[in-house]
């Protein structure tokens, strides 16, 4: 597959994915950008492995936690989906609640957020999300555990306690 | 949340997240931004040159180089110091105390501004199950540009269309310009473009330059900036990481003779999951080479600084094969 191919086929995904996990446009469009320019350089070596989209997401991950390590960016306020307070309130209160949801989202510790959309928007293993973010499957359920309990979400599995918890910023 | 909010289910957390698709930015303006950012970001001008205007890259059209000609235009690129094809593995440690990742990374941001006078020469060389199959060698003076400073840069361009064929001279490109900030778009230059016959693409270009094979083109006026010495592997560019801790010092060996600092690229790393290391010139703590991919179809970077010696400014300078006319 070409980069130009991986592009047709896969961008659109891409973004969607990056916009959830950063929850603001112009951080996603950052990204992306930032990412697809260093994919496109390596793209000869990255076509080589196994699933060129996950590592591709993968390097969205790293780079989303990248920008906010640096500070280039505020702080994503969850602007691109309504909050409350604006000036034509949702009537759906599932809406509002959903919104609020978003907005408490995007006060999350980067990691802990990061967890989260991985596992409840991709689908992935703990182990899974380990090996994208290069820590242990402990440590993925250990932020999984705080941000849910934040957010006030009831588990339909309780989650096994982590054995170690690292820093999650 | 109030005391008195219902508690949330899972279900209700993705219908969140899965609302945050609404953020999603558009894919032509993602698009845009990534193919006007690799003008002027990459390490050199390769990034452009692979710029989807110019799909040309990836239509190969395979065999349709003459015998005569291909003979004619084969060359040996590997320089003296590259890799034989051992990708990702690490050579043997010479052994010795290891010194912090965050010293190194000083040493090589001081280093890096120490041989802004002389000629980076930079090689890519990309291998495929043991086969080099294309390699872009890149020459840039000064070394390390600082803002204002007339900036030199030729990318030579070679590529093997098939296992059995050699690899061939494809494009070869000299630009000049003023340093500019990274943060500016465009510089004004000249641009020297010789587009070489027989490799069965449809022509070359940068930019919104065109240059039909077998001719040359000479353009001047307003360009991407390219960025020479900026982009993510120039010397300094590579110190910043090492700074930042996108690298760990792995040991200490050998490389062409060189004592070297080996490191691995963090999983926090640009180019993580790839195995990525990177070698160090122990002594000036410049960067020497690094190996992108494992096994045998690794991407090779190797850098070298020459001194602006006569012979060696030359090599900044595109030669016009005989025979070729001037197309623009």
């Amino acid at each position: 597959m070409t980069f130009e191919e991986f592009v047709a086929a896969r961008l659109p995904a891409v973004l969607k994915f990056a916009a959830v996990l950063t929850g603001d446009r112009g951080l996603a469009e950052d990204v992306v950008q930032e990412v697809l320019i260093r994919a496109e350089g390596r793209w000869q070596a990255i076509a080589r492995v196994d699933r060129p989209e996950a590592y591709v997401r993968k390097m969205i991950v790293n780079e989303y936690l990248s920008w906010r390590r640096r500070s280039w960016r505020l702080v994503p306020s969850g602007a691109g989906a309504d909050l409350p307070g604006r000036s034509t309130p949702d009537p759906a209160a599932g809406y509002a609640e959903r919104d609020a949801m978003v907005a408490e989202l995007a006060k999350l510790p980067l990691r802990q957020r990061a967890v989260l959309v991985l596992r409840y928007y991709e689908g992935l293993s703990d182990p899974e999300i380990a090996e994208v973010m290069g820590c242990r499957p402990g440590t993925v359920r250990g932020y999984a555990s705080r941000a849910l309990a934040v957010l006030r979400v009831e588990l339909t599995a309780p989650l096994p306690v982590p054995a170690v918890i690292e820093e999650g910023r | 949340m109030s005391a008195g909010t219902p508690i949330r289910t899972e279900d209700h957390l993705r219908a969140a997240l899965v609302s945050l698709e609404g953020c999603a930015p558009s894919a032509d303006a993602v698009l845009r931004a990534v193919h006007e950012a690799a003008g002027r970001r990459g390490p050199g001008l390769a990034r452009a040159l692979r710029s989807p205007r110019s799909p040309r890259w990836l239509v190969l059209v395979l065999g349709v180089a003459t015998a005569g000609a291909a003979a004619a235009l084969t060359i040996v690129l590997l320089p003296a110091g590259a890799p034989s094809g051992a990708g990702g593995r690490l050579p043997a440690a010479a052994g010795g105390g290891l010194p912090s990742a965050a010293s190194v990374g000083r040493a090589m941001l001081t280093a890096a501004g120490g041989v802004n006078g002389d000629v980076l020469y930079w090689t890519e060389t990309g291998i495929n199950r043991g086969v080099t199959v294309d390699i872009y060698r890149n020459w840039s003076w000064p070394a390390q540009p600082v803002t204002g400073q007339r900036v030199i840069t030729r990318l030579l361009f070679s590529q093997r269309t098939s296992r059995a064929a050699p690899l061939k001279l494809a494009e070869d490109d000299g630009f000049v310009s003023i340093a500019a900030p990274a943060t500016v778009n465009y510089v004004h230059g000249r641009l020297t473009v010789v587009c070489y016959a027989g490799t069965g693409w449809s022509g070359c270009g940068y930019a919104n330059t065109e240059t039909p094979p077998g001719t040359w083109s000479l353009h001047t006026g307003r360009f991407s900036n390219p960025n020479p010495g900026l982009g993510d592997l120039s010397p300094a560019a590579l110190a910043h990481q090492v700074v930042k801790g996108l690298w760990r010092v792995t040991g200490r060996t050998w490389v062409d003779g060189q004592r070297a600092i080996a490191l691995t690229e963090t999983p926090a790393g640009h180019y993580q999951p790839l195995p990525t290391l990177l070698w160090v010139n122990a002594r000036t703590h410049l960067p020497l080479r690094m190996i992108q991919g494992a096994g045998r179809s690794p991407a090779v970077d190797n850098w070298y600084y020459l001194k602006p010696t006569k012979a060696n400014m030359a090599l900044l300078r595109v030669p016009i094969p005989p025979g070729y006319p001037r197309s623009s």
